[in-house]
């Protein structure tokens, strides 16, 4: 099986702090990868140097096989990788329906430029956007704002157009971060039923949650590569225990 | 699609009947209000849609007008022909300003955008035996224009010209580009994850507007017979950036609205005190304190609650 993902030696420092240092992983096509990690361990870092919101210093990027080291942020979405972002201020005061259109019409290139068609004549756009409002429950929704809705609704809508763009690789970013209990089960289920045609790397604070999700977790600490393994390993890790728990005093 | 085409409709025949019922003087003010919604409306494709602030929409404005003064003077080409050249100059001089400028934003777009026109007024100013400097150039006729013989058939064909324009421009605000435009101010970076090339988009938005502010320009200096270094002032820029946000940016017809309440009072302080910039201000501070969102903002807000009351 090919890989979806190769990130190889890699390194980013802004100023004189090295944020990711010479890292190197793989994911293979189909598999959940956590990144987990201490505060400042460098894993939104590495998620931005992916998807091309930042640049590498050294070292490669791949996805299936393309070497995207230096390619603007819409080509690498063109090639199939979507993310979600930590904040979730999504496009606050468009509707929620305009929103997944813009990510249903954000894969076909022969839409994205039009200029004078209204986006009403586009049928097949708007037949997708409202199956995919079906799937998700948000008709209801549809035509209100999202800077309305709740922080919840907010967090699976950015889970929503993230997917709506049919990606091959799905990057994850705190995806239940500070929602209540209920909203993150939602969220965790939608996760976990996401075809496996759907490369998943998420970066995780919550243990629980990355551990449930993950076929495999891997661990940074000030930017380097601690440890790759099944959860159940990982978990039992001493030094793991050590840079992510901290030290038990006994 | 119908209503737009409705509306566009009643404007038209509203704006036929105009010489019926308007004396000279204010058929000209009615002429200049649909020039400058134009302008406005175009400006606002790149500043309330987009999230641009633009204070060199002058040049575009300019551009038109002289090219139009220029070609009209000093050759023999069809009229056609040069409103068409116009039309191009202000789509690729926006084109290149939205290059310049693409990895600007907020107050350092406003600065360069603004050096850009200034740019081209000291030009148009010094460049004295093409442009006549100071002087500008004047005896443009209107009747170069088809159709054209008096007064009132110039604000008929100007009306038509307007309306269409304003037609294809609500087409675009209503397209993918219109939808990923709004997407764009409110974030640039999440519409380029989802596949847009965000930079494309800048410099259509730009190109699309200079094109129909360059239109406006021309039928301005058709307006005044005359194009002259003013034409390219910035306070022209400023003046259809305040239109916009007077109306209210955020709507189509914002701009439209906000372009024709200030000339109107502009006309009508003017007949009592030569204080007119006075009163703008003053008017403008008004706005910002109390309409944020412009006088549409207002109403719409006025709109929703009664209609809310009505249903509890």
């Amino acid at each position: 099986m090919t890989d979806a993902l190769n990130v190889t030696n890699v390194t980013k420092t802004f100023g004189g702090l090295t944020a990711v240092n010479n890292v190197t992983l793989s994911v293979t096509e189909g598999e959940r990868r956590a990144i987990i990690g201490p505060n400042g361990a460098g894993k939104t870092t590495l998620f931005n140097l992916i998807a091309g919101q930042l640049h590498v210093d050294h070292g490669h990027v791949c996805v299936f096989g393309v070497n995207v080291t230096g390619l603007a942020v819409h080509k690498r979405a063109r090639l199939g990788v979507s993310r979600t972002f930590q904040l979730s201020t999504l496009f606050g005061e468009l509707t929620v329906r305009q929103q997944i259109q813009l990510a249903v019409i954000g894969r076909e290139h022969t839409l994205r430029t039009g200029l004078f068609t209204p986006l009403s004549a586009h049928r097949h756009v708007t037949e997708q956007v409202d199956q995919i409002l079906a799937t998700w429950d948000l008709t209801d929704v549809a035509d209100t704002p999202s800077v309305t809705l709740g922080y919840g609704t907010k967090r699976l809508i950015e889970l929503v157009l993230a997917t709506a763009t049919k990606p091959r690789l799905l990057l994850l970013d705190e995806p239940t971060a500070g929602v209540d209990a209920s909203d993150a089960k939602r969220i965790v289920d939608t996760i976990s039923a996401l075809p496996r045609d759907i490369t998943v790397l998420l970066v995780e604070h919550d243990m629980k949650v990355a551990f449930h999700l993950a076929d495999t977790v891997t661990v940074l600490t000030d930017g380097t590569e601690l440890v790759t393994d099944i959860p159940d390993v990982v978990a039992r890790n001493q030094q793991v225990i050590d840079a992510y728990l901290g030290r038990q005093e006994v | 699609m119908k209503r737009p085409v409705i509306i566009a409709s009643v404007a038209l025949v509203a704006i036929f009947m105009l010489p019926l019922i308007l004396n000279t003087f204010h058929l000209s003010v009615a002429t200049r209000i649909l020039v400058l919604a134009l302008f406005a409306v175009a400006f606002n494709l790149v500043f309330g849609f987009g999230g641009m602030p633009s204070l060199g929409h002058a040049a575009y404005f300019g551009v038109g007008g002289y090219t139009l003064g220029l070609f009209a003077t000093g050759t023999e080409l069809p009229i056609l022909v040069i409103i068409t050249l116009a039309i191009l100059f202000g789509g690729g001089l926006g084109a290149l300003i939205g290059v310049l400028t693409l990895r600007t934003n907020g107050i350092y777009l406003l600065l360069l955008t603004l050096a850009a026109a200034q740019a081209l007024y000291g030009l148009a100013f010094q460049q004295v035996r093409l442009t006549g400097g100071d002087n500008g150039i004047a005896g443009i006729s209107r009747n170069l224009l088809p159709f054209v013989t008096d007064t009132a058939s110039f604000v008929r064909v100007t009306g038509v010209i307007v309306v269409t324009a304003l037609v294809v421009l609500y087409l675009v605000s209503q397209s993918v580009t219109g939808l990923a435009l709004h997407a764009h101010r409110i974030a640039p970076e999440r519409l380029q994850a989802l596949g847009f090339n965000v930079q494309r988009l800048r410099i259509t938005a730009f190109s699309v507007s200079g094109a129909f502010s360059s239109l406006a320009g021309v039928l301005f200096v058709f307006t005044n017979r005359f194009v002259g270094p003013e034409n390219l002032t910035w306070s022209i820029s400023a003046a259809v950036m305040l239109y916009a946000i007077f109306g209210g940016a955020r709507y189509f017809t914002g701009p439209i609205v906000g372009a024709a309440t200030l000339t109107v009072i502009e006309t009508v302080v003017s007949g009592v005190t030569t204080r007119w910039l006075t009163v703008l201000g003053l008017t403008y501070i008004l706005v910002v304190m109390f309409l944020p969102d412009g006088l549409l903002g207002r109403a719409h807000t006025l709109f929703t609650r009664t209609q809310q009351q009505a249903r509890s």
